[in-house]
């Protein structure tokens, strides 16, 4: 397979001895009728004949004529790849929430007679609690489907960060034995769409809870009318070669396949927060961990 | 005296929805978040039956479940009930390689995990005898 090259567009007036790519690189080719079954070899092994546009081959004074223009299609093939992981991903995702879902309703039906109250306060939260999180995971996959069609419509409101951490806090309540620190976001408000800001905040903390260590931090500041909201953890941080591509859609942690996840949290992340207005990147935290920054506007 | 658990699962809800049921059922249940846990629990206390989810934090429950058999004696045939959202042939055919009594996929009816318990101890839960 051709690799290294985002697009090909080759269009031949004759057979030369050598191509040149868009990228610049010269690629051989060697002379005699072969020349014609290369290309033919070259269209197949990038992706295959069908996706091969046009071929036109004819005798002239000047030698063998010959039109053709190559795409590679490696990208797009990768990109259908991680699509198809992404999907059996988010399926996967799904079952977890719907476990729980489907024991919490046998619970109460089993045992509702003989169960104190405060098992059934308990399952019947974990039922609000699960159907939530369920909620959010069709919430992305709809987010995604309408941000790549250009369709997403938010709304622009103030909303109160620590009342929107409250709400994540209740969804996402931190594992057994991992603490989270809150500081500096009273009183603060941004603007955002509250209910997609909510499933950034989610997908911030349950990241740190999978991959980050047993202490997280959140610390708010404003400044110049912008509101930081940094995240952060002391686990080992990311990788350093997965540092510039954290954002991109479908992207994992070799750790990852382990813990779950569906690899567009972060994706969509950016494109959520931009789509405000704001920013979201990685920081390094210290002495280590991770830490992600979300800059929006402050309201007052 | 009756049957212990034990249940390792690292989302809080179920592990405390299985707890229930189980302990509904009749059977003392000790818990683990995670295969460390697991292990700890493992080398102090003598559980009869263990109900594992595959995906966890760190190692791995097919993992786990490997360093449990190597470590032989009454751990070698400890009864296994795998709790699972990973469905495939693969999966599934590791796990039985490793001795799992029953592999229950998530999402599942809650009586089939407790039914599929007792059965792994080979007896009636005592509370359903």
């Amino acid at each position: 397979m051709v690799k290294g090259i985002a697009a090909l567009w080759l269009t031949l007036a004759a057979v030369p001895d050598t191509m040149t790519a868009t990228d610049g690189r010269a690629m051989p080719w060697r002379g005699g009728p072969s020349r014609t079954s290369r290309l033919v070899a070259f269209g197949q092994v990038g992706s295959d004949a069908a996706r091969v546009p046009g071929r036109h081959l004819a005798e002239t004074d000047e030698g063998l004529l010959l039109a053709a223009a190559i795409r590679d299609v490696s990208d797009r093939m990768r990109l259908e790849t991680l699509r198809d992981e992404f999907i059996h991903n988010a399926a996967h995702e799904l079952r977890t929430p719907l476990a729980a879902i489907a024991a919490a309703g046998d619970l109460l039906a089993d045992g509702l007679a003989a169960m104190g109250e405060a098992q059934r306060d308990r399952a019947v939260e974990v039922l609000r609690r699960q159907c939530e999180r369920a909620t959010t995971l069709v919430a992305n996959l709809l987010d995604l489907s309408n941000l790549e069609g250009g369709r997403l419509e938010l709304q622009r409101e103030a909303v109160d960060v620590a009342a929107a951490l409250q709400h994540v806090f209740d969804t996402a309540p931190a594992p057994g034995g991992t603490t989270v620190e809150v500081r500096g976001v009273e009183a603060v408000k941004l603007v955002a769409d509250g209910a997609r800001l909510e499933h950034v905040l989610t997908n911030l903390l349950t990241n740190a809870y999978r991959y980050g260590g047993h202490h997280l931090r959140i610390d708010g500041t404003c400044q110049e009318g912008w509101v930081r909201v940094a995240v952060s953890n002391d686990g080992p941080g990311v990788m350093a070669d997965l540092i510039p591509r954290l954002f991109e859609p479908f992207m994992r942690g070799t750790t990852a396949c382990a813990v779950g996840g569906s690899g567009v949290g972060l994706a969509l992340c950016r494109r959520r927060v931009e789509a405000f207005g704001g920013e979201i990147w990685y920081e390094t935290a210290e002495p280590h961990g991770a830490c992600f920054v979300v800059v929006l506007p402050e309201t007052r | 005296v009756s049957a212990t658990i034990l249940v390792v699962e690292d989302e809080a809800d179920l592990l405390y929805l299985v707890r229930a049921g189980l302990e509904a059922d009749g059977y003392q249940v000790l818990a683990a978040a995670s295969a460390e846990e697991a292990l700890g629990v493992l080398g102090r206390a003598k559980p009869d039956a263990m109900v594992l989810d595959l995906r966890l934090p760190g190692m791995d429950g097919l993992e786990l479940l490997r360093l449990v058999r190597r470590q032989g004696g009454r751990l070698a045939n400890l009864p296994v009930i795998v709790m699972s959202a990973h469905a495939s042939a693969g999966t599934k055919r590791t796990a039985r390689e490793l001795g799992v009594t029953l592999y229950v996929v998530k999402p599942f009816a809650l009586h089939a995990l407790r039914d599929a318990v007792g059965g792994a101890l080979d007896q009636t839960p005592p509370e359903r005898a």
